[in-house]
């Protein structure tokens, strides 16, 4: 059978075979339904459709004392003291004093938007649909007595965390902001970098019910339209109930769902979404998540960290060999261990196997199960680690790797060479910066366990040449995954294993196809050079 | 069809080879083997009943690390008392017509699978490098893909077996003191140093080759020194230290060593040259079928050791240069007669030489080549170059 039809059947499986059209639309029913002159058939509707929602605050008055009027809006969203302050007192009592003939209720209207009310933003609205949106973003409806339309005041303002340090990537010189829950608070971080009109923030609203807000944020001078048009398209496509946070999105619209591989970066930290911005890619902020997508997405963008470019290229290039290294490291090190020790012992050095052979003198278990033992109980330390409270997890950590690695050696269950490799393995993997890619890491590394124990040195490199295979063909948004290297272009090895210095790095990567290719140019700064040295001399 | 296409081709891929999964500590490391000719007295075990058949000619010792011991010694901080009494090695001997079928009787003695890859030397006995052709005896190593080529083949002074019992004082066995032992190359060059590799091709092309010599003294001390002359695959005799160094310097493959002359100033005490460099060139010229082989040698070193007190002058230096030349040319003269008369066997690669270089001339005389090689004049040139007089002064 083929794969995709087993896909299909899969999906079908999992989802019920639930087609679009069976969700029940939920603001839709509301679609194209205008409001009523009568305050109180408005009032009347929203009561209906607000049943039970005890949140919503209606706050009837008169404007100047004569004409009805009624603020609606949601309690915790909105800015309470804002609304006091520049709402309601102006409309009850400044109106009154600015003694301004009001002779009828369409008077009234314009007088409140033109003279009254001073926020700075406002707008007037007669669809039902598009007030119910504005209370559920927390912003104020006003609604006046024979007027069929409304203003709603942006009053938006909530509880939310302040702008902490980056938790899951840590630099040394880099600025220590990161995202928050709050797209607005994102979009700003991002604006703050890149002060030009050529920045575009684009709004979406996914889920049918929760409404959440979508940016998707590009350099228009940069971008690869191709790759901006997919991405629209891909993001049009959802159609759900809840986003249930941005890595719903990046399932939905990454190109294969079955690769082991992220083909879309995850990051919170704002320093490095603007750099990318600028190198053609496209971001999308996915409110209530302070981890915001990057694509497309290559292999190689995946093993770059900000302090790369914070640091001396020389330090940065060292840096990121050991990072390299390390990888390979985490990916291959115990099913080399299985091998070498089950099939290939002439290829360890002579005093070294017999060490390692001595080690494994009166051990119960082959060196497969011995690894798979000791691998399988450092994820479980993994996981147990995650869920306990901080200053515990730590513990943990520490009691696990010490005092039971050192009494299953002492136990006579493993042996002590296995838990040098197991170390070994688990400090390489968080050599890797990104979290999503040490996890496929993680899955390939028991993958090639298994193979080592069942072919050897040969299963590994069948197993690894499937990978590197499999990583040959696929895409980000079309873009190769594995680009520079696959396909190879000299050029943009320049910010791959080794970083080079700023001042070779004047184009962009060319697999990105972005419009303008020329990152600086550096022909002052070498005039400046060459005059320095022309004095010297 | 496709698919099933598809299916057969990668179960070519992994059906292929053969299964050799054995458990590193299932395996008993061979670090060194012995091969004897078998004692008189022992010789019913083998295959007595294949007609015209010496029964159990061979006796092949093994030696293998014992892990066990290796482990009471890492973890016997407190409690290990008796850590002295196991040994760190064992050594089993068997007798049998071929060193495969003893290998194989290995199995109902032992509970591990024997593993030749990390095999580090292997000695031959003297009365066995006599008396069997060596090309047949490497054989079984030569076939198993176990053992690799840079195995370290020498030729024991007397039973190989006993020294491969021997337990060093400083080495964990036996075998890895040998191999050890065997990269002092570039400190003397009294020894010679052949592997597997070099038999096969030395022997296989039929000529004669020079191989090291290692015995073991009343004290149990294994010393390697000297070395053996083969000739059509067989054990003719030894070369000595220096005659070993001399062939070494005609062959090229000096790395280091020293030379101990008569000091010029004073006859009565000596000066020590130490060589760190050489290089041989040889010169071939027929006189009609006749060829005459000159052989130029120079060489580099430093004056190490002077018992007379001279000062290091220049006149002093090209004295002990020419001191330094004439002993060397004369110890080289007298291994190249040794060779040639006593023992006649082309150890040193003249006839290779005279092929690669003259090979017309060569096609002429390769048939009478041995009687040509006995009575070959051979001149000897040495030039030695004193670099550096020490740090004394």
């Amino acid at each position: 059978m083929h794969l995709s039809t087993i896909y299909c059947k899969f999906k079908d499986f999992v989802l019920g075979n639930n087609s679009a059209d069976t969700i029940p639309s939920a603001g839709g029913s509301y679609n194209g339904i205008k409001l009523d002159k009568s305050l109180d058939k408005n009032i009347k509707t929203l009561q209906t459709i607000f049943k039970d929602c005890d949140d919503v605050i209606y706050r009837p008055f008169k404007i100047a004392g004569k004409v009805k009027a009624e603020l609606i809006f949601l309690d915790g969203l909105t800015n309470m003291g804002f609304v006091d302050e520049y709402i309601i007192k102006p409309l009850m009592l400044e109106s009154r004093m600015a003694n301004v003939e009001i002779r009828d209720e369409d008077d009234a209207f314009s007088y409140a938007q033109d003279r009254i009310i001073t926020t700075g933003n406002m707008r007037r609205t007669a669809q039902l649909n598009d007030v119910l949106f504005a209370i559920m973003i927390g912003d104020v409806v006003i609604f006046i007595e024979g007027v069929a339309n409304c203003i709603v005041v942006e009053t938006k303002g909530w509880e939310h965390r302040q702008i902490n340090e980056p938790t899951s990537e840590p630099t040394m010189r880099g600025p220590k902001d990161a995202f928050t829950e709050t797209l607005r608070v994102n979009t700003m971080l991002i604006r703050r970098r890149i002060r030009d009109p050529k920045l575009k923030i684009r709004a979406y609203h996914i889920g049918r019910r929760s409404k959440t807000d979508v940016a998707v944020i590009y350099m228009e001078s940069m971008v690869n339209h191709d790759v901006l048009d997919e991405l629209n398209k891909r993001l049009d496509a959802i159609d759900a109930d809840n986003i249930v946070g941005s890595a719903f999105i990046e399932h939905l619209i990454e190109d294969n769902w079955m690769s082991p591989f992220p083909q879309i970066q995850t990051t919170e930290r704002p320093d490095k979404v603007a750099a990318m911005l600028m190198d053609g890619k496209i971001c999308i902020i996915v409110d209530n998540m302070p981890f915001v997508l990057l694509v497309p997405t290559t292999l190689n963008s995946l093993m770059q960290t900000p302090d790369d470019y914070y640091q001396r290229w020389l330090v940065a290039s060292l840096i990121r060999l050991t990072r390299f290294i390390g990888s390979f490291a985490a990916l291959l090190l115990p099913s080399l261990y299985i091998a070498m020790l089950s099939y290939h012992p002439e290829m360890i050095p002579t005093s070294l196997a017999l060490s390692m052979a001595a080690g494994r003198e009166g051990l119960p278990f082959p060196a497969f199960i011995e690894a798979f033992i000791m691998e399988g109980s450092l994820e479980l330390l993994r996981e147990a680690g995650m869920r306990l409270p901080g200053a515990m997890g730590q513990t943990i950590g520490v009691v696990g790797a010490i005092i039971i690695g050192q009494a299953a050696v002492s136990a006579n269950v493993v042996s002590p060479a296995m838990v040098v490799v197991v170390a070994f393995t688990a400090i390489s993997n968080f050599a890797i910066p990104s979290y999503d890619l040490a996890i496929s890491f993680r899955i390939l590394r028991f993958i090639l366990m298994l193979s080592a124990a069942t072919l050897g040195l040969y299963g590994i490199i069948l197993v690894v040449m499937l990978i590197i295979s499999h990583l040959s063909v696929l895409k980000s948004f079309g873009i190769p995954y594995m680009a520079p290297w696959i396909p190879l272009n000299l050029r943009d090895l320049k910010d791959t294993i080794i970083r080079a210095p700023w001042l070779f790095m004047r184009t962009r990567e060319s697999y990105m196809h972005t419009q303008n290719e020329q990152r600086m140019n550096t022909d002052k700064i070498n005039d400046v050079r060459r005059q320095r040295r022309n004095v010297e001399h | 069809m496709k698919k099933l296409l598809a299916l057969c081709l990668a179960l070519m891929l992994i059906l292929t080879g053969c299964w050799d999964k054995v458990e590193i500590d299932k395996r008993a490391f061979v670090l060194g083997a012995a091969a004897d000719v078998a004692p008189e007295s022992n010789g019913n075990k083998g295959m007595e009943d294949i007609e015209g058949y010496n029964a159990n000619p061979f006796m092949l010792t093994l030696e293998m690390p014992i892990f066990r011991s290796m482990v009471s010694q890492n973890s016997g901080s407190g409690g290990g008392g008796n850590s002295g009494q196991v040994k760190p090695a064992w050594t089993y001997s068997s007798t049998g017509t071929s060193f495969f079928e003893i290998e194989r009787q290995m199995a109902t003695r032992s509970d591990r699978v024997l593993f030749f890859g990390h095999q580090k030397v292997l000695l031959i006995g003297k009365e066995l490098a006599e008396r069997h052709n060596l090309l047949d005896v490497l054989d079984f190593w030569a076939r198993d893909p176990e053992s690799t080529r840079g195995i370290k083949v020498l030729i024991a002074d007397g039973s190989a077996k006993d020294i491969l019992s021997a337990q060093p004082q400083m080495a964990q066995s036996a075998s890895m003191f040998i191999a050890d032992q065997l990269q002092q190359g570039a400190k003397t060059a009294r020894f010679i140093d052949t592997d597997l590799c070099d038999f096969l091709h030395k022997l296989g092309d039929g000529s004669s080759m020079l191989t090291g010599r290692i015995s073991i003294s009343e004290d149990k001390d294994i010393k390697i020194a000297g070395s053996g002359v083969i000739k059509d695959g067989k054990l003719l005799g030894w070369l000595g230290e220096q005659e070993t160094r001399a062939a070494q310097f005609v062959m090229g493959q000096i790395k280091g060593g020293e030379v101990v002359v008569r000091d010029p100033r004073n006859r009565a005490v000596t000066m020590t040259f130490e060589m760190y460099n050489e290089h041989t060139q040889l010169k071939a010229e027929f006189e009609g079928k006749r060829p005459s082989i000159a052989i130029e040698i120079r060489t580099e070193g430093n004056i190490a050791e002077v018992n007379s007190g001279s000062t290091a002058d220049e006149a002093y230096i090209a004295a002990c240069e020419r001191a330094v030349s004439e002993e060397l040319e004369k110890e080289i003269k007298a291994t190249i007669d040794k060779l040639q008369k006593q023992y006649k066997a082309d150890v040193l690669g003249f006839g290779s030489y005279l092929e690669k270089h003259h090979n017309k001339e060569w096609k002429g005389i390769e048939k009478e080549w041995d009687d040509i090689y006995e009575s070959m004049p051979v001149s000897v040139d040495v030039d030695a170059n004193i670099r550096r007089i020490g740090m004394k002064y």
